[in-house]
């Protein structure tokens, strides 16, 4: 249940911003849209705008044209009304002259020639037209049964006498969009003798319109008369109800646009005035038209970012899912690591590490470094001295890790409960080994050494099982031990481990090693091996700095390879000498060994006596005061002869104290202010050579000198 | 260690045999504390048969001392070893004792 709604709460963390940035995005792309909108409207405008003043005033100059010619033409024909033959002429004459026009006619009142000698047709009409080819044909309308008269360029003009600009209408001729403009003609009596009409081919304005119109897709043009009424459409439409109603209003409101409904239709309309005549055009383009592409792009682009952000969704809700898995796996890694960290400790305090392991004991000294490849590992190393013998062991379990680690704590246990009361390494060998093959399951065998070192002098015997061989420091360097080759433990049961035996001379070092350290690897592969170990051996080094060396060696020489196996290494001076060893309780009643004890050493008599009296001032001293009543413990007494010098060494476990630091008593005060006591450590001063002190172990431990 | 006691007057007089050390110490004590009554202003210890002194008995020797030095008495010792002489020297004793 946890699970799910970590997720949830990481999972709508991750929606919050999604939502977020979505929001922001589309109010980004809606602003750019606007500006974009605004800014295709505006070009758009403006194309149509141009279209229309272009119209505007192409109609303009046109018409214009056709007025003055007209115009100037109605003038000749007024002077030559005399001569009505000659209207063909004039007819064909402005035509020639004005290849805008379509068309010139004249037509006369009815009967306006009637009595002439040329005998002229009641509804006499000179007519010149171009043909499609551009030639022209005159022609003579009269006696035709269309009824003129009631055109609007006759009938306006003749009644208004004022000029006229038909609207576009189909020509009866050629069936071309026309529209005519119409001039009264009033001879020189003041008489109306006719109209002279002038037709305007807007072939091209339907053109023109048409071109305009395509600029826009789907987008359609009008022309509208003064009264709003279509004069010309681009295609089968219904002028819009809006524009019919300001048709009339455009020639005076000036150009302009609008937006409007057109067939359910979002448009625009653009419009303008076109021409002098009232008349009106507009373009009409669905914002579709215009905006078409942007609206399209857009609509993309949203439909893109909604489903990138349900992508990212997506990934988000499995990224979250992954982070949980990730970080359970993580806490779980964390606390394998702690647990491997804790073991590790453990796994050091199994094996002795503190140094100096025997500080009261000057007839040995040892040093001892165990590496471990991983957190924990199966090199194990273990020592302890009992009545006064040192054992020790050190030992390789095949395998590193876990595993390992278990069987050398295993191994470790079997080697302290068997050798406190075995009697020689290879009994001990042979025990150890019957009851780990019996609960060896996985085969795992376990390489050992067992030593034990009889302080008193100097005898190691051993037994080695599968190990390497350890190394003897004499006076002329090292040398390897040689050692029977036993199988390691674990293997055979009742395997018969034959132990050995040699001396130690008196200042010897032992050295015992694992494999890890000859088999150490560099980056080329090559192994450390036992010459680089034999070369950084040298006779006089303390054990301390043997085993420091070598692991410095190793370190340097591996040159970051990292470490592939458990290094283990255990270096034993042998001093030898420690005569006699005593142990009291911390009780002034035990001080009667004392004497016997110091007759026990075999001292120069003349020296006996200050011995035993030094002797007893230090073992009182911590006899009473070493440990708090109602406390117990022991003093211990150790007693060294070496080159003609005596050494006694006092330890006890109790508080710290140092005797050395005490203050001589002032010997020259009168006899009734000198004090009672204080004279014990001042008289072990004055008695012994040399005595220091130093707390090491827990313990206190004086030692005194005297040279014999 | 073996202690005997003698008393002429405001005189004691004591042999000590054996060795004065620290156990030995521990149980004269009492002894002398018996013996020493207030008559006493005079000790002599008959050294001839001690073979050692420890600190615990020259704090004897100098308990007695100071008793006797109150009352204005003398504090002797007689017949030392060589032993017992050289400890008395190292402490500065000597000088303080009369020594015989």
């Amino acid at each position: 249940m946890k699970l799910s709604w970590e997720k949830i709460k990481r999972g709508s963390r991750g929606l919050g911003i999604i939502l977020f940035a979505a929001i922001l995005l589309e109010l980004i792309s809606g602003i750019q849209y606007y500006y974009a909108k605004r800014e295709i409207e505006d070009e758009a405008r403006k194309l149509a705008r141009e279209k229309l003043e272009n119209a505007n005033l192409l109609v303009e100059s046109a018409m214009s044209q056709v007025e003055v010619a007209t115009m100037n033409v109605r003038q000749f024909v007024i002077r030559n009304l005399s001569n009505p033959k000659m209207m063909f002429d004039i007819t064909r004459i402005i035509m020639e002259a004005n290849p805008i026009l379509d068309e010139s006619a004249i037509l006369f009142v009815p009967d306006y020639y009637k009595g002439s000698k040329e005998k002229i047709p009641r509804d006499y009409q000179p007519v010149t037209f171009r043909n499609d080819d551009g030639s022209l044909t005159t022609s003579d309308y009269s006696g035709s049964d269309m009824d003129f008269y009631t055109r609007q360029w006759y009938f306006e003009v003749v009644e208004t006498g004022a000029p006229v600009w038909t609207d576009p209408y189909i020509s009866y001729t050629d069936g071309d969009l026309i529209c005519t403009y119409s001039v009264p003609v009033v001879d020189t009596s003041g008489v109306m003798a006719g109209v002279l009409i002038s037709d305007l081919s807007l072939t091209w304005l339907e053109n023109f319109v048409k071109e305009g119109a395509g600029s826009f897709d789907n987008s359609f043009s009008v022309i509208l008369n003064k009264l709003g009424g279509t004069i010309l459409d681009t295609r089968d439409g219904d002028v819009p109800e809006e524009l019919k109603e300001i048709g009339a209003e455009i020639a005076v409101t000036g150009a302009g646009e609008m937006k409007l409904d057109y067939r359910d239709t979002a448009s625009y309309a653009f419009y303008g005035p076109l021409g002098k005549s009232g008349w009106s055009m507009a373009i009409i383009c669905p914002e579709e038209g215009i905006l078409g592409d942007i609206n399209k792009v857009s609509a993309w682009l949203l439909g893109l970012s909604l489903l990138g952000l349900a992508l990212l969704m997506l990934i988000m809700y499995l990224t979250g899912r992954n982070i949980v898995k990730y970080e359970t796996i993580k806490e779980s890694k964390q606390k394998i690591e702690n647990e491997l960290n804790i073991a590790h400790g453990i796994q050091m305090g199994m094996v002795p590490n503190v140094f100096p392991s025997f500080p009261e004991r000057d007839d040995m000294e040892i040093f001892a470094l165990l590496n471990a490849a991983k957190e924990v590992g199966g090199d194990l190393y273990d020592y302890f001295i009992a009545d006064g013998k040192f054992w020790f062991c050190v030992g390789d379990v095949s395998g590193k890790g876990v595993p390992a680690s278990l069987v050398m704590a295993v191994t470790r246990s079997l080697f302290r409960s068997e050798s406190l009361h075995g009697t020689d390494p290879e009994e001990v060998m042979r025990s150890m080994n019957s009851a780990m093959v019996d609960i060896n399951r996985s085969d795992m065998f376990v390489t050992m050494l067992i030593g034990r070192l009889d302080l008193a002098d100097g005898t190691l015997d051993f037994c080695n099982a599968g190990h390497n061989a350890p190394i003897m420091i004499g006076h002329d360097g090292p040398e390897k031990i040689k050692v029977n080759p036993n199988l390691p433990l674990g293997l055979i049961k009742d395997f018969g481990y034959r132990g050995q035996r040699v001396t130690l001379p008196m200042g010897a070092t032992v050295f015992f090693y694992t494999d890890g350290l000859t088999e150490a690897e560099n980056p080329a592969k090559e192994l450390f091996g036992e010459g680089r170990l034999l070369g950084h051996i040298h006779s006089g080094d303390s054990p301390a700095d043997i085993v420091k060396g070598l692991s410095s060696a190793v370190s340097e020489f591996a040159a970051g390879e990292p470490q592939s196996d458990d290094i283990t290494m255990l270096a034993i001076l042998y001093r030898g000498g420690i005569k006699s060893h005593l142990s009291i309780r911390n009780e002034v009643k035990e001080l009667e060994a004392l004497p016997v004890f110091v007759d026990s050493l075999g001292l120069p008599p003349e020296l006996v006596p200050n011995v035993n009296l030094a002797l007893e001032e230090a073992v009182t001293n911590s006899v009473m005061y070493a440990y708090e009543a109602p406390g117990t413990g022991d003093v211990d007494i150790l007693s060294t002869v070496r080159d003609g010098v005596l050494r006694l060494t006092v330890c006890d476990s109790g508080k710290p104290f140092d005797p050395t630091k005490a203050k001589d008593p002032d010997l020259t005060l009168p006899g009734k202010d000198r004090p009672v006591g204080g004279l014990g450590i001042f008289l072990v001063r004055k008695l012994m050579d040399d005595v220091s002190y130093v707390r090491a172990g827990g313990k206190n431990i004086l030692r005194m000198t005297k040279k014999l | 260690m073996e202690v005997s006691f003698e008393k002429k007057d405001n005189l004691l007089l004591m042999a000590f045999a054996g060795r004065l050390d620290t156990v030995a110490s521990g149980d004269l004590m009492p002894k002398i504390g018996d013996a020493m009554d207030p008559s006493v202003s005079d000790v002599t210890v008959d050294c001839s048969a001690l073979d050692y002194i420890s600190s615990s008995g020259l704090r004897i020797f100098m308990t007695l001392y100071k008793r006797t030095a109150a009352k204005g008495g003398k504090f002797t010792l007689k017949n030392l070893s060589p032993q017992v002489c050289e400890v008395l020297n190292i402490t500065g004793m000597a000088t303080l004792f009369n020594i015989e």
